[in-house]
């Protein structure tokens, strides 16, 4: 017997519903409550033990590293652990979130999202609208539309333009990106596996894309058009215009065009091109029609559910559902009730991503240790022990720079900005990391030998780490600050007493011993996770 | 260098497991079991040496010649030491020493593009929207290679600039990455700093290492690990750097290869292959021959016969030979046709490649095109089973699934079958 689903809810005649919105917690419950309740009560149903909470210094690594992209400054770090408030994690979310820091690190995550680590111009509009405080509907809307004549707008067709040439990997990348559904399978027939997804699907998204087409080096869309595809069995036919659920729409122009038309949009085309002239935005765009039947009533939940399970993923390091792009009926969510509870909050709340943010970093779950030390460990899918994230090639950039800087003097926000753009460079070096992750041994000769690596970050003099050390008159002193300037944390007694003695027994040159302590700490998994 | 048999690496380890499982009962799983543990013993100390001709080099002026026919071009045919076997008379050396190679006449790869089509020929299939399938020289680090490998086990040379790109490790990600030599023959960062002293370097190390056990306590990660793993490999590449350094090689074997860039490749690629390097490919451009195709295959052809022959000639009297395959390959083959400006174009639909050594049916040629190249008639296959067979020939099977997330993705689509006949 098959599970019912979701979506079968909608365009089945069996409407049995799987999870009533009723039993699920009150809308008004704060986020991180909800989260809070429904993970432990999972634990108490399968007696699990969670992690302990991890400390203060471990908790404001993470946070900085999430919400700004970077470790914490020296001075960050030493006040949080000194300051006794009760309030101080709250304080601290509040002015990350309030930094210009977060929705610079806020885009370069979406472009992540959008781009698959791929080099794009997608940055501009990004990060225009992460500094408006842009919702997730409104990016959506925005980068489907496409509409550039807007100069406010600037950018927003790359996300279109980068993938038009190819219709298919276009209909799958925007299923994938803002549905959480790869559809590429149903392709070439109905997917083996999912009984939701037929070609009917495939082709049915498609259609909201066929009419647009590149002129140069801008969009444009046609008035008129549809798709056709030879089934796997059976007749060629032609696609409607359907969502992931079934549901389908019918625009105006469902034919294929005269020769006289095609000779007409011919002509169009080449005067366009001639004269670098931006194509008129369509009177009845398709991709208008797609963003409104996806945010519809019956539909949005795709659309919802997808942008929980991603931003979820990125805080937690493992999503609600696994893989990210199979959010099926046949691949449920290892906590169904939380994930319709957010789903639902995000979209009654205008898709508010920074509101969906704060309330993932303010639950306690967030803060759970990276250790675990009892014998039989927790699943990933369990949310019982923090995982390890590694660091993304912005977030390694930026806090290498920020590490070797060692104390930040001047004008705080306008420094992090300069060593964030530094870091740009380097961030080259190391790949976006995704499931399963693999660091290479690249990584670990470009530290150990590279001659850019230890100008860039080990360097002589200046007013950097290294200099900051020198300038200190004991050597316990000197493992002091390096240890909170790289690890951001007090180093233990122990830590203090091997560094204060690899310092001692190299003491001929006490420069270079300084430099050899501060790269075993960069190149420490200390250094290279969010732990 | 140590044996590779013995490098205790987990998976060697696990194949241990199914052994003493197999050993307990006579039943279907243990009789799986030990059927896996026979691959899994079957692969050790397996390499591959790839002679990758960019831009695609003419299978007419090669491997399937059709003198006389007016598609045939001015060379002939000769006789290869396998009766009724001929090759093009450009490759006098191969022909001599055709016993352990076996020619694949009938490659019909459809994609004619030099970019989809090196693609596909390093990958065995098509990148889905969402799914970079890793090339063949990842998948073979990974099967071939020990995790905590003191070699690399992915290196590519590709000085010259065109065709270059077309590799990667897809979704088994940077771990198994090729080593790129793009600019020079030695490997970037595998030197030493001069700004430190051999003992700080070795200390500040140990201290790294200090900060890696504390850690690790209380966390398990896969990426923590291949973290970690990284670290370990490094001083074992430093000390591969000898391998690179052809003057290492005594005169004799090199004078042998020839003072050619790309024999002093291959010369390398045979070092590595023998330290214990899974897989080497060796980028030799300028083949697309639009224009002018048969000075310019008179020139290199001879070069590939005289490289070929001599790195094949050489890992037998190393008895390296049963144990490497060297795959001589292209994007593509080129028209049977010839263009107004003595040229040939691209061609994916009637082409050759060929495989010589491990696990091959030496001496043989499968496949055939009609009288003027211009179809595959017999025995066609595509990249899909050409690397169903690559892999079985190095004892790997080609149906094991990888896992991207939870999805289980099978080395090759499901169903394609290795060719029999090219099999030893």
């Amino acid at each position: 017997m098959k599970k019912l689903i979701p979506f079968a809810v909608f365009f089945c005649t069996i409407t049995i519903p799987v999870r009533a919105a009723d039993t699920l917690l009150p809308v008004e419950t704060p986020i991180e409550k909800a989260i809070d309740h429904y993970i432990s009560q999972s634990w108490k149903e399968k007696n699990i033990k969670p992690a302990k909470d991890s400390d203060d210094s471990v908790w404001l690594r993470r946070v900085t590293l999430d919400l700004a992209g970077r470790i914490p400054t020296i001075k960050e770090a030493q006040e949080f652990s000194k300051d006794k408030s009760p309030q101080k994690r709250q304080q601290t979310i509040q002015r990350l979130m309030e930094s210009p820091g977060y929705p610079r690190h806020l885009a370069r995550e979406l472009e992540g999202l959008l781009m698959a680590g791929q080099r794009s111009n997608l940055g501009e509009y990004l990060n225009k609208a992460t500094t408006e405080g842009k919702s997730w509907e409104k990016i959506f809307r925005d980068l489907i539309i496409a509409d550039d004549s807007d100069a406010a707008k600037k950018g927003v067709a790359e996300f279109l333009k980068t993938r038009v040439k190819d219709l298919d990997r276009l209909t799958n990348d925007v299923s994938v990106a803002f549905f959480g559904i790869n559809v590429s399978c149903a392709q070439c027939h109905d997917h083996p596996l999912v009984h939701d997804w037929k070609q009917d699907h495939f082709y049915g998204m498609k259609s909201f894309f066929s009419r647009t087409y590149e002129v140069g080096e801008y969009l444009a869309e046609r008035e008129y058009g549809v798709v056709k595809f030879l089934p796997n069995k059976g007749q060629e036919k032609q696609a409607g215009f359907m969502f992931l659920t079934g549901k389908t729409v019918t625009p105006p122009g469902l034919v294929e065009p005269t020769r006289e038309e095609q000779k007409k949009e011919k002509e169009l085309v080449e005067k366009w091109k001639k004269n670098k002239e931006k194509p008129p935005q369509a009177k009845v765009s398709t991709r208008a029609l797609l963003v409104e039947t996806a945010l519809g009533a019956k539909e949005k939940e795709y659309f919802s559910k997808n942008m929980v399970n991603r931003l979820w993923n990125r805080l937690f390091g493992h999503g609600l559902v696994m893989p990210l792009d199979q959010m099926h009926s046949e691949n449920p969510s290892s906590h169904p009730e939380l994930l319709s509870w957010l789903e639902r909050d995000f979209a009654s709340h205008g898709y508010d991503i920074s509101r969906l943010v704060k309330g993932l970093v303010s639950s306690k779950l967030y803060g759970l240790s990276s250790r675990y030390e009892e014998s039989s460990v927790p699943l990933p899918k369990d949310f019982a022990i923090a995982r390890l994230k590694p660091l993304t090639p912005m977030q390694m950039g930026f806090s290498l720079k920020l590490a070797a800087q060692g104390a930040l003097t001047g004008e705080i926000e306008k420094r992090l900005e300069e060593l964030d753009r530094g870091g740009r460079g380097i961030a080259d070096q190391f790949s976006l990391p995704g499931e399963d992750f693999q660091i290479g041994v690249t990584e670990a000769l470009f530290f150990s030998n590279s001659s850019r690596f230890a100008a860039e970050f080990l360097p002589d003099g200046g007013d950097k780490l290294i200099a900051g050390m020198m300038k200190l008159s004991t050597m316990v002193e000197r493992a002091d600050l390096a240890v909170w300037a790289v690890l951001s944390r007090e180093p233990s007694l122990d830590e203090k007493n091997v560094i204060a003695g690899y310092l001692q027994k190299h003491g001929a040159n006490q420069q270079d011993a300084c430099k050899q302590v501060v790269w075993s700490l960069l190149s420490s998994p200390e250094f290279r996770f969010n732990y | 260098m140590k044996p590779r048999q013995f490098c205790g690496s987990s998976e060697h380890m696990l194949s241990r497991r199914n052994f003493l499982g197999a050993a307990s009962g006579a039943s279907l799983a243990s009789f799986l079991a030990q059927k896996s543990l026979a691959d899994e013993i079957k692969k050790q100390g397996k390499s591959v040496i790839m002679l990758w001709l960019a831009g695609g080099s003419s299978q007419l002026e090669t491997w399937d010649p059709k003198p006389g026919a007016i598609t045939g071009g001015p060379f002939q045919s000769i006789q290869t030491s396998t009766p009724g076997v001929r090759i093009s008379e450009l490759m006098p050396k191969m022909a001599a020493r055709f016993k352990d190679t076996c020619i694949i006449r009938s490659l019909n790869t459809k994609n004619a593009d030099h970019g989809g089509g090196a693609q596909l020929m390093m990958r065995g299939r098509r990148d889905e929207p969402t799914l970079r399938y890793p090339d063949l020289g990842a998948v073979l680090a990974k099967e071939l290679g020990a995790p905590e490998s003191q070699v690399p086990d992915y290196v590519s040379f590709y000085l010259q600039s065109e065709g270059r790109n077309f590799a990667g490790s897809g979704f088994l990600g940077a771990r198994f990455g090729p080593m790129e030599l793009s600019k020079e023959v030695m490997p970037e960062n595998i030197t030493k700093p001069d700004h430190i002293s051999a003992e700080d370097y070795h200390d500040r190390m140990a201290l790294r290492d200090l900060w890696s056990r504390n850690f690790a306590k209380g966390r398990t990660s896969g990426t923590l690990a291949s973290h970690e793993q990284a670290y370990l490999r490094v001083q074992g590449l430093m000390d591969s750097k000898r391998l690179f350094d052809v003057t290492k090689e005594n005169q004799k074997t090199r004078d042998r290869y020839g003072p050619t860039q790309f024999a002093e490749q291959v010369l390398i690629a045979r070092r590595l292959a023998e330290a214990g390097v899974p897989f080497i490919r060796v980028g030799r451009a300028w083949w697309d021959s639009h224009g002018q195709n048969f000075e310019t295959h008179q020139e290199l052809v001879p070069e590939l016969d005289h490289v070929m022959a001599t790195l094949l000639d050489d890992m037998q009297e190393r008895g390296m030979l049963k144990n490497t395959l060297v795959i001589t390959l292209s994007e593509f083959g080129r028209t049977p046709s010839i263009n107004s400006s003595l040229g040939r174009d691209h061609f994916a639909s009637a082409w050759s490649c060929s495989l010589s050594g491990c696990g091959v049916a030496g001496g043989s040629a499968y496949g055939k095109t009609d009288a003027k190249g211009e179809k595959v008639i017999e025995g066609e296959i595509g990249a899909a089973r050409l690397f169903a067979t690559i892999y079985k020939a190095l004892g790997i099977n080609p149906q094991k699934n990888y896992y991207v997330g939870s999805r289980p993705v099978p080395l090759t689509d499901p169903g394609t079958e290795p060719v029999k006949e090219v099999l030893a």
